[in-house]
């Protein structure tokens, strides 16, 4: 594991060089002058000469690879050129969504532990038991219901008929609640299933087992020894799917009005915001790679016998 | 045991974390607005997009109702096409149409303090000026010739040639408005962005949230009749749906303006009962091109068979619900030199038949679409996608003209190719809005000279197109009333006979409030008219 | 055919396997004769029957064009089935050829591919797929397409763990031995051993597929009108829901349970077939 920590450590530049040359070459997918977008967007008619000279302005002049050149040099120093629409940096223009979106991806995360632990836990404690068939029913079907759907159902329900919660937008804690929730159903299914499967692992483990000869009260097992260790690779596993929750924000953003980066992302997808739309995978990517990368150190300090050099 | 107590540790932290981070953001996001907290009267407003930095020198993200609100311009423009004046107290036109000169009043005020003076009236005009190319579409930009400070209130502005529409030109929210001398950048060019939006309006901008929320307080030095409410909080909601039920769940207090909320939510909500509603005068007119330099609809025999071919009046029945009626010409009789009396096309299925029959297009049984050496009649109507009027429209007009045996491929993009192809004309039909007042007709007229616009593609293909370009150009600049009344009906009459466009209906403003809001008023397309409104 | 004799047996013994494998049939089967089945062209505007309720002729109502929203349900299957169905192939098929080749061969081959595998999963999956589209511009194609360059990598990670798995097992020794070629081997010995495994992958991640190409839809993105594509339909229908919430529940039914039946069919083969791990 210290080896495969390592490889990777050492891939990292060659991992994140490889990423900003995907990133810049998206610009290259873009069926239309990005020039004359440019010019459109700031209301200019895109006359040829008008063309001409944003080109020179954007540097779209240049030979591709000096082009790369200079992006690449502009973002390492967080500097992803100017939206089209707005005319402020790009990256300042993320950063500013980018609390809203982490507040509803941290609730969340929180909803999901909240969820998937106890039905998870149970369920394989109670195995077969009523309680462990309804905590299936909710994880199959809260991995195949589109959350857009979900989404709009919970609004109907909660806030519209029921009046409990607001409808939409950013504020109190009350505003949080169905966002959340509807994003972290999908992943919190995935984890309940995951969850009852370790623990049934586990349970069936020698040490479980040896401990259970040896006369440990069974709840202790469970709590010493069963759980604590089914836990462990589903905790990395929520982990890694902080990238995943971050992402998938985008479509609950657009349902709840939520005044995140998902839904400014899709606006600038639709208005073909260019320097905002490479702004946001490279820094996706990057918090992707740097959460992953944590997981698996944790993973390996946690766990003794990856830690005591285990083969992988 | 050891690691079972970091795990125990790392879900606690990780857990504690996660919590920390839910409620420390709370800080940064505005309590939401309550009613009338003490004396204090606030109207909540919803739109779907942000107000931008209200710079008055441009245009999107701008919105326009919020620079109206917040910038005034010299003179305004009268719901029957007349001029008022505004920040201009009167005006004179030299005896060459060239020279205009404007008095200005003498009470104004800019929200923080400065004075509104011909020398703060330069420096805008000066602003706007330097940045030409933008603002190219506008005539009155290339026709300006140069601008002076005469006196401290009186200011000149000469144009290379006498430009009739100048005045309704002027009258417009955006560029030719006023921003405080305290907002302009150091370097004085506005082009890119201003320091802070200060104007003269009623309204001063006094706390903005990106994609959240805007909130306009009343400006104390406002010259006119003050604003009757302290607040107006904008609630920036992007969903139709989602905006109609935080306005039923008494969130929002008013919507206000076009396509704000589906036609479907319009309807159930007024047959509640529970809410005022008003639907205005007609605004402007949403209309469908008819390409006439495209294979098959540069035969004049097939534009007019589309015309026939369309129940305009079910469809319109069925789409707006009454909100928005019936179209037969390009503008509506009510605006200015366009009162002409042309004759509509009516729907008339058997004509259509007719038409094409003439024109060689003959059915083909098995296929059910009509051929003419073995091709099929086949057009490209293209639309705005997230444009919800516009897609439906486009998939009944598409099963309307098959059901004739037309073939219509539905070409619905976002915006930006939408508009590339209104400017390379690659389109058969496609979508498009006039501008309502004051822009119509003259400034609507004038833009079918411009390559750009889906007009002047569309319009490519007709034997006159010279002609008419150049028509165009003498109504502009036309001073004699009756000549220009003249002029306009050649221009009108000529694009109608030739089923360039296919009318389809006149845009409304929509308003529906609670009960407790009153005193709502409908202005241009562009406003929302809130300085009358009150709440109790 | 003993392979799938042997699933067969198994699977009866599964009472949800079995109930979404008939889900499933039924979905393919009205998606293949959709033009039989349907009383209605999907297309067909009647503004007069505009949200009318289920009657004769018009089994579940018709939306708010006049258009039948049962037919649009069947053709919809077409374009969400076999949309989905058609980023599996192309993945799958994409990743057999990588997976394989990386896997059997090793050395720098493997070296290039999984490092270029590397780079693409450094990005979160929908965050790669929405950019491409977003750059691409909307439209099925682009989604579908968007699709493939997001998750080829993950896909021939996972074969090419199988393959190795198998680089090493006796046979594939001993016919590398009396000097078979490898693409002898690969064709004939490690391709048909790795089938039922790739099977389960991709009827595991078929469901995952249908609910992002409707999501796209949904944001105005994959599917445009008049296509009957159960993600648009749920878009079209959300402007009615207040008068007529059942335009709304079909398409969404239709795709829970598209997504329901393939998820539970795949649990239920990896049980079978006993396989462990990430799939």
């Amino acid at each position: 594991m210290r080896g495969y920590l390592l490889q990777r450590l050492i891939s990292l530049p060659l991992v994140l060089f490889g990423v900003s040359i995907i990133t810049f070459a998206l610009i290259q997918l873009v069926p239309v002058d990005p020039a004359e977008v440019f010019l459109r967007q700031a209301q200019v008619l895109p006359t040829e000469e008008a063309v001409e000279l944003t080109r020179i302005e954007l540097g779209l002049n240049r030979p591709v690879h000096q082009q790369f050149l200079v992006w690449l040099g502009g973002a390492l120093r967080l500097d992803f050129g100017k939206s089209f629409i707005s005319r402020k940096p790009a990256f300042d223009e993320i950063l500013y969504y980018f609390p809203a979106t982490l507040q509803l991806t941290a609730a969340a995360l929180a909803w999901i532990l909240v969820i998937s632990f106890p039905l998870g836990i149970f369920g394989a404690l109670y195995r077969e038991s009523m309680f462990d068939r309804i905590s299936r029913v909710i994880a199959y079907a809260g991995a195949s219901v589109p959350n857009f759907w979900l989404g709009f159902l919970c609004i109907y329900l909660f806030s519209y008929r029921l009046d409990m919660l607001p409808t939409m937008g950013r504020g109190s804690a009350a505003h949080l609640v169905l966002p959340s929730l509807t994003l972290a159903i999908g992943t919190a299914s995935v984890y309940i299933r995951l969850l009852r499967a370790s623990m049934l692992d586990h349970m069936e483990k020698d040490f479980t087992l040896y401990a259970r000869a040896r006369g440990v009260k069974e709840k202790w097992i469970i709590a010493r020894h069963v759980v604590k260790n089914a836990l462990l690779p589903v905790i990395t596993a929520v982990g890694m799917s902080i990238g995943n929750l971050l992402a998938g924000s985008v479509i609950v953003e657009n349902v709840f009005s939520w005044p995140g980066v998902g839904r400014y992302i899709i606006e600038a997808i639709f208005n073909r915001d260019y320097p905002v739309i490479q702004c946001y995978v490279l820094l996706m990517a990057l918090i992707f790679l740097g959460i992953n990368l944590l997981v698996d150190i944790t993973y390996a300090t946690l766990d003794p016998r990856i830690r005591l050099g285990d083969k992988k | 045991m050891y690691r079972n107590k970091n795990v125990g540790i790392t879900t606690l932290l990780c857990i504690s974390f996660m919590v920390m981070l839910t409620f420390s953001s709370q800080g940064n996001a505005a309590p939401l607005p309550d009613q009338s907290q003490g004396d204090e009267k606030m109207i909540r407003i919803s739109w779907p997009r942000d107000m931008g930095d209200l710079n008055p020198h441009l245009y999107s993200p701008n919105q326009m109702f919020a620079q109206a609100m917040v910038y005034e311009p010299l003179v305004r423009y009268g719901i029957d096409g007349s001029i008022h004046p505004h920040l201009a107290k009167r005006w004179d036109i030299s005896e060459d149409g060239r020279k205009f000169t404007f008095y200005l009043r003498e009470d104004v005020e800019f929200s923080d303090g400065s004075p509104f003076n011909a020398e703060a009236v330069k420096m805008n005009f000066d602003a706007v000026l330097n940045n030409k190319a933008r603002h190219s579409w506008m005539e009155i930009v290339r026709q300006i010739d140069g601008t002076e400070i005469i006196d401290e209130y009186v200011f000149t502005i000469v144009f290379q040639e006498p430009y009739y529409p100048a005045l309704q030109e002027l009258s417009l929210i955006r560029p030719f408005r006023f921003l405080s001398p305290a907002g302009f950048p150091d370097d004085g060019d506005t082009s890119e962005m201003i320091k802070k939006p200060l104007g003269t309006g009623p309204w001063v901008l006094s706390e903005q949230m990106s994609n959240e929320y805007a909130v306009f307080e009343r400006n104390n030095r406002y010259w006119g009749e003050k604003p009757l409410v302290d607040k107006v909080w904008v609630h920036i909601i992007p969903d139709g749906e989602t905006r109609a039920m935080a306005f039923e769940k008494g969130e929002v207090d008013m919507i206000f303006g076009s396509g704000l909320i589906s036609r479907t939510a319009f309807i159930r909500l007024r047959e509640t009962g529970n809410y005022e509603t008003a639907i205005s005068e007609p605004l402007a007119t949403r209309f469908m091109v008819i390409n006439t330099n495209r294979f098959p609809t540069n035969d004049l025999n097939v534009r007019l068979a589309i015309q026939h071919a369309l129940n305009k009046e079910e469809i319109i029945g069925h789409v707006f619900q009454g909100l928005e009626l019936r179209a037969d010409t390009l503008f509506a009789e009510n605006f200015p030199y366009c009162n002409l009396g042309l004759k509509p096309y009516e729907y008339d299925p058997a004509k259509t038949e007719e038409l094409l029959y003439e024109s060689g297009w003959l059915m083909d049984e098995s296929s059910g679409m009509r051929q003419k050496n073995g091709e099929i009649l086949n057009t490209d109507l293209c639309f705005d996608i997230n444009n919800e009027i516009h897609k439906t429209l486009a998939e009944i007009i598409q099963s309307e003209l098959r059901k004739l045996g037309m073939q219509v491929n539905l070409i619905g993009e976002e915006r930006q190719s939408y508009l590339d192809r209104e400017k390379y004309g690659s389109f058969h039909l496609i979508f498009n809005n006039t501008w309502g007042a004051p822009y119509d007709p003259h400034t609507f007229v004038s833009s079918m000279r411009v390559p750009a616009h889906a007009d002047y593609q569309a319009q490519q293909g007709l034997a006159m197109k010279a002609d008419l370009d150049r028509t165009i150009e003498e109504v502009l600049l036309s001073t004699d009333e009756e000549i220009r009344q003249e002029l306009y009906r050649d221009i009108l009459s000529t694009l109608h006979e030739q089923a360039v466009y296919l009318p389809i209906s006149y845009e409304t403003n929509i308003a529906i409030h609670h009960k407790n809001v009153s005193g709502v008023k409908f202005a241009t397309k562009y406003e929302i008219p809130l300085s009358r409104v009150i709440i109790d | 055919m003993t392979l799938f004799q042997s699933y067969y047996s198994e699977l009866k013994q599964r009472k949800p396997a079995l109930v979404s494998m008939v889900i499933i049939l039924i979905l393919v089967l009205s998606a293949l004769f959709a033009p039989l089945l349907a009383p209605h062209d999907p297309e067909y505007i009647e503004l007069s029957k505009a949200l009318s309720r289920p009657q004769a002729g018009y089994p579940l109502g018709a939306d708010h064009l006049g258009r039948c929203v049962f037919s649009r349900l069947l053709f919809g299957a077409r374009i969400s089935l076999g949309a989905a169905a058609l980023v599996m192939i192309c993945n799958i098929s994409i990743s057999i050829a990588i997976g394989t080749v990386a896997g059997y061969k090793g050395g720098w081959i493997d070296e290039i591919f999984m490092r270029l595998g590397d780079i693409f999963l450094a990005f979160p999956n929908l965050v790669l797929t929405l950019v491409i589209v977003g750059m691409m511009g909307p439209g099925l194609q682009n989604v579908l397409i968007a699709m493939v360059i997001a998750q080829w990598a993950w896909y021939a990670r996972i074969i090419r763990g199988m393959v190795l798995g198998l680089r090493e097992s006796n046979f594939i020794l001993a016919a590398k031995v009396s000097g078979i070629s490898s693409v002898k081997i690969i064709l004939h010995h490690i391709l048909p051993n790795i089938f039922s495994q790739v099977f389960i992958l991709a009827t595991i991640n078929v469901g995952w597929a249908i609910l992002h190409i409707s999501g796209f839809s949904f944001l105005g993105l994959g599917v445009q009108p008049p296509a009957p594509e159960w993600g648009v339909m749920l878009k079209d229908s959300r402007s009615y829901f207040w008068s007529d919430p059942l335009l709304m529940l079909f398409p969404g039914l239709a795709i829970s349970f598209a997504v329901v039946s393939f998820n539970l069919l795949g649990d239920a083969l990896k049980e079978i077939a006993g396989v462990k791990g990430n799939l």
